[in-house]
């Protein structure tokens, strides 16, 4: 098993990267260190501005562990199992 | 052109030929501000109660704002309104592209149009001379044939065109106005009154550029604000590279996204069709605005077919492609760019037919009804672009689907197949995903719609702030508020896409910096909820009542089988009491006398 990463809207478009799996290490993950090292891609480089922010005022980011948003969790403190689906959005938005 | 609190109206009597002008009294512009509140104002006052929507003494208003024409950052819009053919309630249309800023151009602020020609006509203004035309040799015509020879046989190179299709002269029910030939005043059919009119287009060409009295302090404003819009992440960049379709997996990924008619919120094939893939495949050719855009979310496509247009938008692509359960981007792209042709609203003719689809899977609509056409089976692209077709031409079938799908479920006797709100067909976000958002749907002026109050950006996209979506305390008053906004954003003449970016004190100084008015902030949200309140009012005059303020049962009481918003449904009464006590209605939603003496609107 894996944590599977799914890239969406600009970062998709910048980075070329779809989906990718990361190894859980000892069965779960903090959110905030899956994205810094997924910061380390090009064109993903946002993403380790983001884990390195403070994130006082929320961030426009969307981010989604099993379709649940990460504000709904705990933000970078979010623990990521195993398993599970993070979804990745820069700030988006239409209607 | 200076700016003028009293809005110039342009009045046309269609039966008797007879053209005048007036101007309403300056306390109309300063209490409903313009566009859409000035020309709801103008239908209280214009329309009987139990008026046909499609009989000549239904009035169709083309109304600006004060900013439509200007220079503020997405200042082009227009409203349609009139009573809706589809809900028999208040039908008030917005478009975008270039027709609304020309019209404002030529010195007029609302075209008011009653009564019928005797044959098909069109109506061609340039500046203050203004002419009715014979149209036979367009009726029956697309709306880009439409536009092209009406601009050659004028010579009027520059003119901008709003005009309806082949739907609208059938007086499908959810008929659309085409304007620039891609932009759509799309909802609860306009067009199919324009077409009852016998009204085939309007052409404009306008020399007169709206200014501020004080130009110069205006464009200090204006400026800012469109440093605000090109710095913000979705507005500056987002939109212009994805466009609305950005939308699709975020909501998809949510769980939020109709699929078949609603019985899911998960589309598996949302790759397929999504934003993302629309540049992939390389049928995105660029983006392209309207009047005075720095966002430029418009989306100019060519297919592998040699097929060229604008769109699929977030919204159509929708409903045509995963509400149907269809899953070809080619033929999604080339059913939009049928529906602009034929002018049909994409959202309702999308879900009509996937109300068909599942009607047909529960045998209610049986394959002899399909008179020899293609199955109507969930997925079948097929289906979708034959049914599109005899839906604009009422042909086989089609006649039936050209009555919107409440009046094909009820006609089959199982009316809880039809995915509407007062008679209007839902867009693209399951409410048992986005609770406030189902409250906005519920008690939406227009029936099922987005753009009354778009509960998805704090609820799903953390815009201003980010919500809980299966929260139910508090949504009453973000719904409130954000209808309220709305309503003023829509009556100034601007594009709601703007607020992703722009705060109501943005809008304030706007509207004040233009027009001279010394709005408070309260006074401005009092505009906007006085606005609503009077399309309440016009509604109940109708014959609503406060049972219409509700949802299709599927969402109410089928739990959502599966994804990330699985056992969901939208617990609407603990939404709706709370709503109707900020609103200051009645238990019964009626809004109480005091209420309406605060706004001022109590005698109309």
């Amino acid at each position: 098993m894996a944590i599977k990463i799914k890239i969406f809207g600009l970062l998709r478009l910048n980075s070329g990267l779809k989906e990718l799996e990361l190894e859980a290490g000892k069965g779960t993950r903090r959110l905030g260190d899956i994205l810094y090292e997924l910061g380390s891609y090009k064109g993903l480089e946002p993403l380790k501005e983001l884990a390195s922010s403070n994130m006082k005022n929320g961030s426009p980011f969307i981010i989604m562990v099993d379709g649940t948003n990460w504000m709904q969790l705990k933000g970078l403190d979010s623990v990521v199992k195993d398993g599970q689906v993070v979804s990745i959005f820069p700030p988006s938005a239409g209607g | 052109m200076g700016f003028s609190d009293k809005i110039r109206v342009l009045n046309v009597n269609l039966s008797t030929r007879e053209i005048t002008r007036e101007e309403l009294d300056a306390e109309v512009s300063k209490k409903f501000i313009g566009g859409r509140g000035a020309g709801t104002y103008l239908l209280s006052t214009l329309l009987k109660d139990d008026v046909d929507p499609l009989s000549p003494n239904n009035p169709l208003i083309f109304a600006t704002g004060p900013l439509t024409g200007t220079a503020a950052p997405t200042g082009g819009r227009y409203m349609a309104l009139c009573k809706s053919p589809l809900t028999g309630l208040v039908a008030s249309s917005n478009s975008g592209g270039q027709f609304g800023a020309e019209l404002k151009r030529t010195g007029t602020d609302i075209i008011s149009i009653v009564g019928k020609a005797s044959a098909p006509v069109y109506l061609a203004i340039d500046d203050e001379k203004v002419e009715l035309r014979d149209a036979s040799h367009l009726w029956g015509t697309d709306t880009h044939f439409t536009t092209e020879t009406l601009k050659q046989e004028l010579g009027w190179e520059k003119a901008k065109v709003a005009c309806i299709g082949p739907a609208g002269e059938n007086m499908v029910r959810f008929a659309c106005i085409i304007n620039d030939k891609h932009r759509a005043a799309g909802r609860s059919g306009v067009g199919a009154v324009m077409g009852s009119k016998n009204l085939k287009a309007i052409v404009v060409k306008g020399s007169k550029r709206p200014e501020a009295n004080d130009q110069e302090r205006f464009m200090e404003i204006v400026k800012a604000r469109v440093k605000l819009l090109q710095d913000h992440p979705v507005t500056g960049q987002g939109l212009a590279a994805l466009g609305t379709k950005v939308l699709d997996n975020i909501i998809n990924e949510h769980g939020a996204y109709p699929t078949r008619n609603f019985q899911t919120g998960v589309f598996e094939s949302t790759d397929e069709v999504c934003g993302e893939a629309l540049v992939e495949k390389g049928y995105l050719k660029k983006n392209r605005g309207c009047y005075a855009c720095p966002i430029k979310c418009a989306r100019v496509t060519e297919l592998p077919t040699g097929s060229k247009g604008e769109g699929p938008e977030y919204e159509s692509g929708w409903a045509l492609g995963a509400a149907t359960g269809v899953k070809d981007l080619i033929a999604i792209t080339e059913v939009n760019y049928m529906c602009n042709l034929y002018g049909l609203d994409t959202i309702s003719c999308g879900l009509t037919i996937a109300c068909a689809m599942e009607l047909y899977e529960k045998g209610l609509i049986k394959k002899d009804d399909l008179k020899g056409g293609p199955a109507m089976v969930f997925g079948s692209s097929e289906a979708l672009i034959y049914y599109t077709k005899q839906t604009a031409l009422k042909q086989g079938i089609g006649s039936r689907l050209a009555e919107g799908s409440m009046r094909l479920a009820q006609e089959c006797g199982a009316p809880e197949y039809s995915m509407t709100v007062k008679g209007q067909e839902l867009p693209a976000y399951d409410p048992r995903g986005v609770q406030g958002q189902g409250l906005s749907y519920a008690t939406s002026n227009r029936g099922g719609c987005h753009v009354r109050g778009y509960l998805i950006a704090p609820e799903v996209l953390g815009i201003p702030e980010k919500l809980d979506p299966q929260a139910t305390q508090g949504k009453a008053q973000w719904v409130k508020v954000f209808q309220d906004l709305t309503a003023v954003i829509d009556s100034m003449g601007l594009c709601l896409f703007t607020s992703f970016a722009l705060g109501a004190e943005d809008y304030l100084a706007i509207l004040n910096g233009f027009t001279g008015f010394d709005y408070s902030l309260d006074e401005m949200m009092e505009c906007g909820e006085r606005i609503w309140n009077l399309e309440r009012m016009l509604n109940m005059r109708f014959g609503m009542t406060s049972q219409s303020d509700t949802l299709p049962e599927r969402l109410l009481k089928e739990p959502m089988p599966e994804g990330p918003q699985k056992g969901n449904t939208v617990r609407l009464e603990q939404m709706l009491p709370e709503y109707y006590s900020l609103r200051g209605w009645s238990e019964d939603g009626v809004p109480q006398k005091e209420t309406l003496q605060r706004l001022g609107i109590d005698g109309l």
